[in-house]
């Protein structure tokens, strides 16, 4: 084909100013090394937002007491805003739309069995728990509604104090000492492993609400309520009215102050989307930018190289080019001058993307989209920006050319 | 065969325009020899380059090879140059970063078709003036013959029927002038129509035919002596 002889002709001229068209391709590799670094860490990021979302539970409401700062301008309480299980009730029958609500009181305690001994959160929950917080148990059995009527005491232990205090031994039925008193271990709970921030999910240890509340903590306020909706309700409006309610119930303002945090599925979702947002729209604009300066440089070096090889596409003219070969000639030219930024462009995003995730906490995945949109670019840029002096090369008279 | 009639080219605006050839007539058959004469701004590089179809007459009727060349647009008149031109310049205008032989085949590329026998088409072309030994020489390791040599091999690559030199030997010396000038001969010879600029009288011997011009008006037009009767 004439194009394919065309661009082999762009190509030898190429080949033959190596550090001419390097610079040309400046530009191109950092805007596509840029693109590609953004792509990677979008990419990351979505599937950690996801991972995180998935962890945290479809579909969930999250309501715990912030504690007051500014509590006292407003109604003059001081200390801590207690969250009680009426707030539970009263959630429970004015909000529509809930599959379940599940309230638990939680405090670090004491472990001991036989002679190792450890600290761990102790979770007071109800029988809905499991059901709620989607968090099974790997082997024995879950707290039931039994287990809470009777005020049983019994507790499900999760992995890491299970391994701290029996290793690889089978716990079932064992006794432990959690505080000042004994529970029979019934159950192992599902490993959810540890978080972004370091905090280790599986230390905590369940046992059955009232027995938590009564006999264990002796206090009447609840550190969690969780919600799980129905499905097709919509999580961010039933987290408002959550929200609003209980405020009100409380005798607080959500305008002026917010003494309790409510967060759903969803507000996790956009936090992290946030931060990774207001990152790549810095990293897009310097990208953005480097394919313009790129592209006006690479409109200069050619509009240059036209200049200097003003005889070359005179006499090609008169060899039988027309207008149209000349065209495609530096056309193509410019496209091979950006196939080179961005070959060389995703290596650099590659060796970047490799860097950040050796020697950083921001996540990196792969993304096969860096490849298209590179390639998109790097060749709009090539036109668009190769345009101009490939028609003036092109619209040179052959005679002054030759001349 | 070439025909002009009332051929005039003027360049610049209106007001201050100039002139540089005004109610050019010209007929050349296939198989001539002819040289243009003239002083310099004559007019004689304007039309060598309106014959070669490198530049339009802003006046007038121009007919090759049976085709009204004034109304053609860019692309026709591009495989014109292609196909039925052969340029050989002064300066010799190789590519200096292609070979030899890729200067020779440089005129294939913007052929309809790119010969599968190419590379064999450039050395034969090559070996017609007598160079096939330098093919992957640098033009910047030949005498200044040589490249003219090269030159005119690369007019030859897709056998034109019209050669059209400009002052071919003006950067020669003599001895390298001499073979340029026995290789136009020897192709003349073998049928194809030799249209040379040039403003040496000893050059324009060569010819069969001199048109000399003036201030863009063709002045005389001579046939030789020797060769008379024989263009056709």
């Amino acid at each position: 084909m004439r194009i394919g002889r065309l661009f082999r002709e762009g190509m030898t001229a190429l080949g033959s100013n190596r550090p001419q068209t390097f610079l040309m391709a400046l530009g191109t590799i950092v805007g596509i090394g840029a693109l590609t670094v953004i792509l990677f860490i979008s990419a990351g990021t979505q599937r950690q937002v996801a991972k995180k979302a998935e962890r945290f539970g479809a579909r969930a409401i999250v309501i715990i007491p912030a504690h007051g700062r500014m509590s006292q301008a407003v109604g003059g309480k001081s200390g801590e805003t207690k969250m009680e299980l009426a707030d539970k009730q009263a959630i429970a029958s004015q909000i529509e739309g809930l599959e379940g609500i599940a309230a638990s009181a939680s405090k670090s305690q004491p472990l001991k069995a036989g002679s190792t001994q450890t600290t761990c959160l102790v979770d007071a929950v109800e029988a809905n728990w499991h059901h709620i917080w989607d968090w099974p148990v790997e082997s024995g059995s879950p707290i039931t509604q039994t287990d809470v009527d009777q005020l049983d005491r019994v507790c499900v232990l999760g992995l890491t104090p299970k391994t701290e205090l029996f290793g690889d031994a089978d716990p079932i039925g064992t006794k432990i000492l959690i505080g000042k008193v004994w529970f029979t271990v019934k159950g192992v709970l599902a490993s959810r492993g540890i978080t972004g921030t370091g905090h280790d999910r599986d230390r905590r240890i369940v046992i059955p609400f009232s027995t938590g509340m009564r006999r264990l903590f002796n206090q009447q306020h609840i550190s969690m309520i969780r919600v799980k909706v129905k499905e097709g309700v919509d999580l961010d409006e039933t987290a408002q009215s959550i929200e609003a309610l209980i405020h009100q119930r409380h005798q607080i303002d959500p305008s002026i102050e917010k003494i309790f945090t409510v967060f759903s599925t969803n507000s996790l979702v956009k936090r992290f989307k946030g931060v990774s947002e207001s990152v790549s729209r810095l990293l897009i604009a310097l990208c953005g930018l480097s394919f313009l300066v790129g592209g006006l440089v690479l409109m200069n070096i050619m509009l240059i190289s036209v200049a200097e090889r003003k005889t070359e596409i005179g006499v090609r003219r008169a060899l039988g080019a027309a207008r149209r070969d000349i065209l495609l000639q530096f056309l193509t030219e410019a496209v091979a001058v950006n196939g080179i930024g961005l070959v060389l462009g995703w290596c650099l995003g590659m060796l970047t993307a490799w860097i950040i995730a050796r020697f950083t906490q921001i996540p990196v995945a792969p993304s096969g989209l860096s490849l298209v949109l590179g390639g998109m670019f790097s060749v709009g840029v090539a036109l668009v920006f190769g345009l101009q002096p490939a028609r003036r090369a092109a619209n040179l008279d052959p005679v002054e050319a030759i001349r | 065969m070439i025909r002009l009639e009332g051929i005039s080219k003027l360049y610049g605006v209106p007001p201050q325009e100039m002139r540089a050839l005004s109610g050019v007539d010209l007929s050349i058959e296939n198989g001539e020899y002819v040289a243009i004469m003239g002083p310099s701004g004559s007019g004689k590089s304007t039309l060598l380059n309106i014959l070669g179809c490198l530049d339009q007459a802003t006046d007038g009727r121009y007919v090759l090879e049976e085709r009204d060349v004034s109304t053609l647009k860019d692309k026709a008149l591009s495989s014109l140059r292609n196909e039925v031109l052969g340029f050989v310049f002064q300066q010799f205008h190789l590519l200096s970063r292609l070979s030899v032989i890729k200067n020779v085949l440089l005129p294939l590329i913007y052929a309809p078709e790119y010969p599968s026998n190419a590379m064999e088409k450039g050395t034969a072309a090559l070996s017609s003036v007598g160079l096939e030994h330098k093919r992957t020489a640098k033009p910047g390791e030949l005498s200044g013959g040589q490249q003219q040599r090269v030159a005119i091999a690369r007019a030859l690559i897709n056998e034109p029927s019209i050669l059209l030199a400009d002052e071919p030997t003006g950067n020669l010396d003599r001895q390298s002038g001499r073979e340029i000038l026995d290789i136009f001969k020897k192709l003349n010879r073998e049928g194809r129509t030799v249209i040379m600029v040039t403003h040496d009288p000893e050059v324009a011997k060569e010819s069969d035919r001199v048109v000399v011009i003036e201030d863009g008006k063709i002045v005389s037009d001579q046939s030789g002596p020797k060769e008379e009767g024989e263009g056709e």
